[in-house]
């Protein structure tokens, strides 16, 4: 094959891919869904989009009450501007829930590698709603003690 | 201050330095002088010094004027060192360029060679490194609609400006054959660059589209998502791809007879792009084996499989690389030695893959009975994954090496003397001998170690398993290599065609030159004499009159009588 016909195949593809890439991602691409406030995910997504808008105060509304995390914790946890958490896991009881997430962020090179990490958040029952137990992300020290 | 004060020491010194070579270079100097590649060295090597704290410096000043976020604390010391760059290095570097052109002036043999082509690729290397990293992280920022940062934005313009100023001066002065390089190594990075936008873009595109509702489920849905990732992919390709054009279509591909071109399709494109493709395929397919009838790490699918549409896209944009490289080879039907160097460089490629997968198989099955697993990766997925290598490179050697054994059949003389397959079974014997040897040597080590100490036992073979599945597969492979090598040498090769050298002396003609080579296989040399320009080569004639000749060392002289072919020795 001639070097100018393999060039133009080439560029067709990849100009192909991108431009049904773009027409899909922005077809697609939906706001992230609110979940029902009620439910385990739906409180650790409250809880997780109040972290991501560093408002700390509305954070530790989720939190059990007697959790040891104060605000003061959450203004040392360390935030990324740019994060996806996504949803992966949802075991629950009666009293008891687990909701296990991705949390990607930027790893910092030029080409926008990411970062994931999982975590997991546990929730007690409280009345008609869930609260956040334990020392959850992205704190990792709550009144002197270590998660 | 005292900043300052080194600075200015280090400005007498350079001027010093700078004065004593100028005083020493203007006494008449014979150009064969050895004096003249340290000066050259020290005069391309401070040129290439200052222009980095040169572009360094104004790059910083420049973000500064970009930088539109409010100051709470200005960073006064790297304001200070991006100005003393400036001050210091601008001046110094300009009369650093006008020396140099007055030395070129005098003597043009001073912008040839390998040190003016080492420092000028050597900049525009790193230009095209800090522009390309500078521009993509501006251009995220812009489809993002976040605010582009002042010393990105200033890095990438600065950085582009020199770029385009190492390019334009160097290809004044450099002849352009030994500038060349600087584009492979340009094509390279931004082919690599490229790759990984698409990679993005159709990772970008498989993750979206599975976590569509009805689909597999195997993206995690987002609860919270402050990223914007779909488009990052598109801002690397649309600059690297650009840049790729530049240098690959351009210039590096504009000419397609050298090895210097040979070498980079080959390695760098057919080699690279075909270990991607391969390597992700493996990798997509284990995945997908393990969580079926392995033990999967996790049982969450969206956990699980998260990284399955990075490595799936990989493998697509790999076996596109492949296919646009493996294309721009001559054509099949012609099999010259760059069709051979291709067949036996993937046969290569596929064949140690395959020979990793049949060692992890081995110690797969060694395993399998010679320890118990607390915790980690099973023998099952040890298993899957030797399975999975041999599954996807194995049929991949078979039709190449089938391929190049069926042409060995047909033209044995052709294809037994050919340099490249005797290199290619000589590495793979002796490359396979080797690591055969170094494991032997392990194994017997640790079977006295064990028999001097605890004993042999179980643990013993669980602690020989890799040494020895690797001596086995290694052992195999160059028995086999070392068979075939013993047989081609019993092809009578006497009446093979000798590869003859060629000198041509005549009218410069390229396209002849090309089908001679193609023709007669030898080596073509061409001189151009000065009184032949309207002559022409007769290709027939040359051709039949080289193939008659029995001599290997040949002249062939076009001249206003004729053609005159000569043996000769040299």
């Amino acid at each position: 094959m001639s070097n100018k016909r393999a060039n133009k195949i080439l560029g067709v593809v990849v100009a192909g891919i991108s431009m049904v890439a773009l027409i899909l991602v922005l077809a697609l691409k939906a706001p992230t869904p609110q979940l029902d406030s009620n439910s385990p995910e739906g409180t650790v997504q409250r809880y997780l989009q109040a972290i991501t808008d560093r408002d700390f105060d509305t954070a530790l509304t989720y939190l059990a009450t007697d959790s040891k995390c104060k605000i003061e914790d959450f203004d040392r946890a360390y935030i990324q501007e740019s994060v996806r958490i996504g949803l992966a896991e949802t075991t629950e009881t009666q009293t008891r829930a687990t909701v296990k997430v991705t949390v990607e962020s930027s790893n910092g090179d030029p080409f926008g590698g990411n970062f994931t990490q999982n975590q997991a958040f546990r929730l007690v029952s409280s009345d008609a709603d869930w609260k956040i137990t334990g020392i959850p992300w992205p704190t990792y020290e709550c009144g002197g003690v270590y998660k | 201050m005292s900043i300052l004060l080194s600075l200015v020491l280090l400005v007498i010194f350079v001027l010093s330095i700078v004065l004593t070579l100028r005083k020493i270079t203007s006494k008449s100097q014979s150009p064969t002088s050895t004096a003249q590649p340290v000066r050259l060295f020290f005069q391309y090597g401070l040129s290439f010094g200052l222009f980095i704290i040169v572009t360094v410096g104004v790059a910083g000043l420049l973000s500064r004027a970009l930088d539109t976020s409010s100051i709470v604390t200005a960073d006064q010391s790297s304001l200070a060192s991006s100005l003393s760059f400036v001050i210091v290095g601008g001046p110094l570097l300009v009369g650093i360029i006008i020396w140099l052109k007055k030395s070129i002036a005098a003597n043009p043999a001073d912008g040839h060679g390998f040190i003016p082509t080492f420092f000028a690729t050597l900049a525009s290397v790193i230009s095209l490194l800090v522009f390309l990293a500078s521009g993509v992280a501006a251009l995220r920022n812009l489809v993002n609609s976040d605010p582009i940062s002042g010393s990105t934005l200033a890095r990438a313009i600065i950085w582009g400006i020199a770029l385009v100023v190492v390019l334009k001066l160097a290809n004044t002065v450099i002849p352009k054959s030994d500038f060349r390089i600087q584009y492979f190594i340009g094509s390279l990075i931004t082919g690599v660059a490229a790759v990984i936008g698409l990679v993005k873009i159709l990772t970008g595109l498989f993750v979206l589209v599975l976590a569509q509702p009805g689909l597999l489920g195997t993206s995690s849905p987002a609860l919270v998502d402050t990223q914007n990732n779909a488009l990052h992919g598109f801002a690397i390709l649309v600059l690297s791809a650009a840049l790729w054009f530049y240098y690959w279509v351009k210039n590096a591909n504009t000419k397609t007879n050298d090895t210097l071109w040979l070498s980079y399709v080959l390695i760098a494109g057919v080699g690279g792009s075909l270990v991607l493709a391969l390597t992700s395929l493996i990798v997509s397919i284990y995945r997908v084996l393990v969580w079926f009838v392995g033990d999967p790490s996790s049982d969450v699918l969206s956990i699980y499989f998260a990284r399955l549409p990075g490595s799936i896209a990989a493998a697509i944009v790999g076996a596109l690389a492949w296919w646009y490289h493996k294309s721009l080879l001559p054509d099949k039907t012609q099999r010259t030695e760059i069709q051979r160097s291709y067949e036996y460089l993937v046969s290569a490629i596929s064949l140690i893959a395959s020979t990793i997968g049949l060692s992890i198989v081995l110690v797969a099955i060694i395993e399998s009975f010679s320890k118990v697993l607390i915790a980690g990766d099973s023998a099952i997925n040890t298993l899957i994954r030797a399975i999975t290598v041999m599954l996807v490179s194995g049929p991949v050697w078979w039709k190449f090496w089938n391929q190049i054994q069926d042409s060995a059949a047909q033209s044995p003389e052709k294809e037994v003397s050919s340099p490249v397959r005797r290199i290619y079974l000589l590495l793979l014997f002796g490359v396979g001998g080797v690591t055969s040897i170094i494991s032997l040597i392990t194994i017997v080590f640790l079977i006295f170690e064990a028999l001097l100490g605890a004993g042999l036992g179980v643990a013993t073979l669980n602690e020989v398993r890799f040494a020895l599945g690797i001596l086995i597969s290694t052992g195999i492979v160059a028995a086999y290599h070392w068979a075939i090598y013993r047989q081609d040498k019993q092809v009578d090769v006497a009446s093979a065609l000798i590869i003859k050298s060629i000198l041509l002396v005549g009218p410069k003609d390229d396209e002849f030159v090309r089908s001679l080579k193609d023709a007669t296989g030898a080596r073509v040399t061409s001189w151009i004499s000065a009184d032949t320009d309207l002559l022409s080569w007769p290709i027939e004639q040359v051709i039949a009159q080289v193939k008659q000749s029995e001599n290997s060392q040949i002249l062939v002289l076009l001249e206003s009588t004729g053609v005159r072919v000569i043996p000769v020795d040299y």
